[in-house]
């Protein structure tokens, strides 16, 4: 039986307007970049006179940079070398922030829209209207190779639908945020994430009610934790960017992890009453490997189904007694989430851990947590750690699942005792 | 219950292809059924000098039939000389109301009421070559004649092989034929009894073995074997009984061993095992065998075992 708790908090995230983000003008697709936030905006200000066009209120990059603990300064263009006569952005930057991806719109059709580089992929996740795909505006996937670029495969069905998908963000632990107006959501454009878990992309998870709302909300990024972040919105009538930040995620009665077993000892039940009978018991394990004893034991390679046939002889007349009587063997693993790793690790030297989630039979798992004696912080299925000083640890891994039919979010959380030299 | 009871029996007895009523039976693999003169000593391997067995008739068959006796006589090869041959054996045969009881399975030895039913037929033996190595035929018997037992499925006829004079060991075998003068099976018929006096085979490779029924009463069975002679191992078969081995007697005592009876035990029959002593080999071993439930009522040994030979079916577990 799974331990799972109900995740019962309405909205885990507070959101509000950014503060650098106008009330008359459009912001959208906010990005970090060098500690500041670079987006999109048709907003006119005087340093800009030379490039906006008040008529068509064309997009421009701007950046945006911290003042202090909780200021802004006041947006700048980014850069004046890339702005054109034609909306541009949105944008995305590498990993190491050295090289920017954007795209410039001139109402072409098919166009690619919105870029967003991969966080641990070589290449690019972008949106398009091009033909071939499941309909509407699609998500693709872009791979790089020695400086050329693949060409775009679309994401399955499961995340692109016959409307709209957009705005892609790769966030850190395999989660890629998007936009879509052709789901079950509030109304207009609401935001989703999904990830691959075991090579396959979950089906989108509709964000909390905080970040959507009936109006639409898209271009979605956040830090790797997914606690703090900003996306945009026209829930005030005009695109703006909000902030969001989350509480913590605390997780209560974890389960031990438990070890499933695939060795067993093999017995009659019958012979039980008398051990002194002459009989020689032989057990074919229909792998190739016979065992002979009235009691023996093996191992199987894991779960699935097999057959163990046992022959039985007598030893004062050669008869044979019973002749490959079939027993089925049905081996499942424990129903749980189970960590995967070392029990024991060496001070300063990284230990892997795994969460593996398959065992937990009709449950969408949409969000990791791990605790390594530091409370639990936001994490992918693969984790590496290193502990500074020699003891005990009980590593916990904490999960989120889909919302069930209520709405609600089952919790679920194991924990794995370490023992560090 | 007890109609069910009697169901499951008729049944079983039903299903099982008996086409064969020597006794012993050709599987049983025993040489001769056994009974001492009056005045033998016990320690010659028969307790009570005294062997009832009793022949079931389904209720199809109303042609007569005939129970024959094969060398009846007390002499010659076969028999077991004690000194000269000074021998006489009594065989009756008894029918009608009162043959067989439903307290039958208590009646195993000479005491009370043994010979209840009417006596139908009757002959003794004594040193008589005339009938050494032959047959002898008691009958005709009209079927009719036998007492109607329902939970059995037909009519009974009572055998008494009891020794009356002599000290010499009578060695015979039974048929229940259609013929007086070959042995032809009643189709559907059956031979039984409570106890059993048998002679083993004097060959050291020679394995032997008898079927008593255990009926859904039962919870366990307490077989008792009677001078074995350390003549090697008795075992237990069932479905759920591997050759579980026995305790055995030493000469003129008896020797009791329990043994539970599982659930999937109940209406089938057990079998019991005899092997040869193989390192030493004894001769003109005489045994007397019954079975009990564990309310001292003795079970029936069919010489056609009802449901055929038990298999061993293990109750295969992991842990």
């Amino acid at each position: 039986m799974i331990n799972t708790e109900l995740y019962a908090q309405p909205e885990r995230f507070n959101v509000k307007p950014a503060p650098f983000s106008s009330r008359i003008y459009d912001e959208f697709s906010p990005v970090f970049y060098k500690g500041g936030i670079v987006f999109c905006s048709n907003q006119s200000t005087n340093s800009l006179v030379s490039y906006v066009d008040e008529q068509n209120k064309l997009f421009k990059i701007f950046f945006v940079t911290k003042k202090g603990i909780s200021g802004w300064n006041f947006p700048k263009i980014l850069a004046k070398e890339i702005t054109t006569d034609f909306n541009d952005g949105p944008v995305t930057f590498n990993e190491n922030g050295n090289i920017m991806y954007y795209s410039r719109n001139s109402f072409i059709k098919n166009s690619m829209r919105n870029i967003s580089d991969t966080s641990n992929k070589l290449g690019i996740y972008s949106s398009s209207d091009m033909p071939g795909g499941s309909g509407g505006i699609d998500l693709y996937y872009c791979n790089r190779r020695n400086n050329d670029w693949d060409i775009p495969v679309n994401l399955e069905p499961v995340i692109n639908t016959a409307k709209n998908e957009s705005f892609p963000f790769a966030g850190k632990f395999g989660k890629l945020f998007l936009a879509s107006d052709g789901r079950n959501g509030f109304g207009g454009k609401d935001l989703y994430y999904t990830q691959e878990i075991n090579g396959e992309w979950i089906v989108p998870v509709h964000l909390d009610s905080a970040i959507n709302s009936t109006a639409d909300n898209f271009c979605l990024v956040t830090d790797s934790t997914f606690e703090n972040g900003y996306f945009s919105t026209n829930r005030l009538k005009t695109d703006d960017i909000f902030i969001f930040n989350s509480a913590p995620v605390e997780f209560t009665n974890c389960d031990t992890v438990k070890e499933n077993n695939y060795c067993f000892t093999f017995y009659d039940k019958h012979h039980q009453l008398i051990d002194t009978v002459q009989v020689i018991y032989k057990w074919d394990f229909s792998d190739g490997i016979i065992r002979l004893g009235k009691e023996v034991r093996h191992c199987f390679p894991g779960p699935g189904k097999f057959s163990v046939k046992l022959s039985i002889f007598d030893e004062l007349t050669g008869d044979t007694l019973a002749f490959q009587v079939n027993y089925k063997v049905e081996l499942e693993n424990i129903e749980q989430a189970y960590i995967n790793s070392y029990n024991i690790g060496n001070v300063g030297k990284p230990i892997s851990f795994e969460g593996i989630t398959r065992d937990l039979k009709g449950i969408m798992i949409t969000d990791y947590f791990w605790d390594f004696g530091d409370g639990f912080k936001t994490g992918g299925t693969l984790m590496n750690t290193t502990f500074k000083k020699k003891g005990e640890y009980m590593v916990k891994l904490g999960l989120l699942a889909e919302k069930d039919s209520l709405r609600v979010i089952p919790k679920i959380c194991v924990m794995k005792k370490i023992i560090i030299n | 219950m007890k109609k069910y009871i009697c169901i499951i029996l008729f049944l079983l007895l039903a299903a099982t292809p008996l086409l064969s009523q020597s006794a012993p039976a050709i599987d049983e693999n025993i040489p001769y059924l056994m009974t001492f003169g009056g005045n033998a000593s016990t320690s010659w391997g028969d307790d009570d000098l005294c062997q009832i067995f009793y022949c079931l008739i389904p209720s199809s068959q109303t042609d007569p039939v005939y129970i024959r006796v094969y060398d009846p006589d007390t002499g010659g090869a076969l028999d077991e000389p004690k000194g000269e041959y000074n021998t006489i054996t009594n065989f009756s045969i008894y029918a009608g109301k009162g043959c067989w009881l439903d307290t039958a399975a208590l009646v195993i030895s000479k005491t009370g009421n043994y010979r209840n039913g009417y006596l139908s037929s009757s002959k003794s033996f004594g040193f008589d070559p005339e009938y050494d190595k032959k047959w002898y035929s008691f009958g005709p018997f009209n079927p009719s004649e036998g007492e109607y037992v329902a939970k059995l499925g037909g009519r009974v006829f009572k055998i008494i092989a009891q020794g009356i004079s002599g000290d010499d060991g009578n060695l015979y075998k039974y048929f229940l034929s259609t013929s007086p003068v070959e042995n032809i099976a009643v189709e559907g018929g059956n031979l039984f009894t409570y106890k059993y006096h048998l002679r083993l085979s004097d060959d050291q490779q020679h394995v032997s073995q008898i079927y008593p029924f255990v009926d859904d009463r039962t919870i366990s069975i307490q077989v008792s074997n009677f001078d074995w002679d350390n003549d090697g191992i008795i075992r237990i078969f069932s479905v759920a009984k591997n050759g579980i081995p026995c305790d055995v007697s030493g000469d003129d005592n008896w020797i009791i061993r329990e043994f539970p009876i599982l659930d999937e035990e109940k209406n089938s029959t057990v079998e019991i095992q005899f092997i040869k002593n193989k390192s030493v080999q004894v001769k003109n071993n005489n045994v007397v065998i019954t079975v009990r439930n564990q309310y001292g009522i003795s079970l029936p040994f069919y010489v056609v075992p009802i449901g055929g030979r038990p298999v061993y079916s293990p109750k295969i577990r992991m842990k």
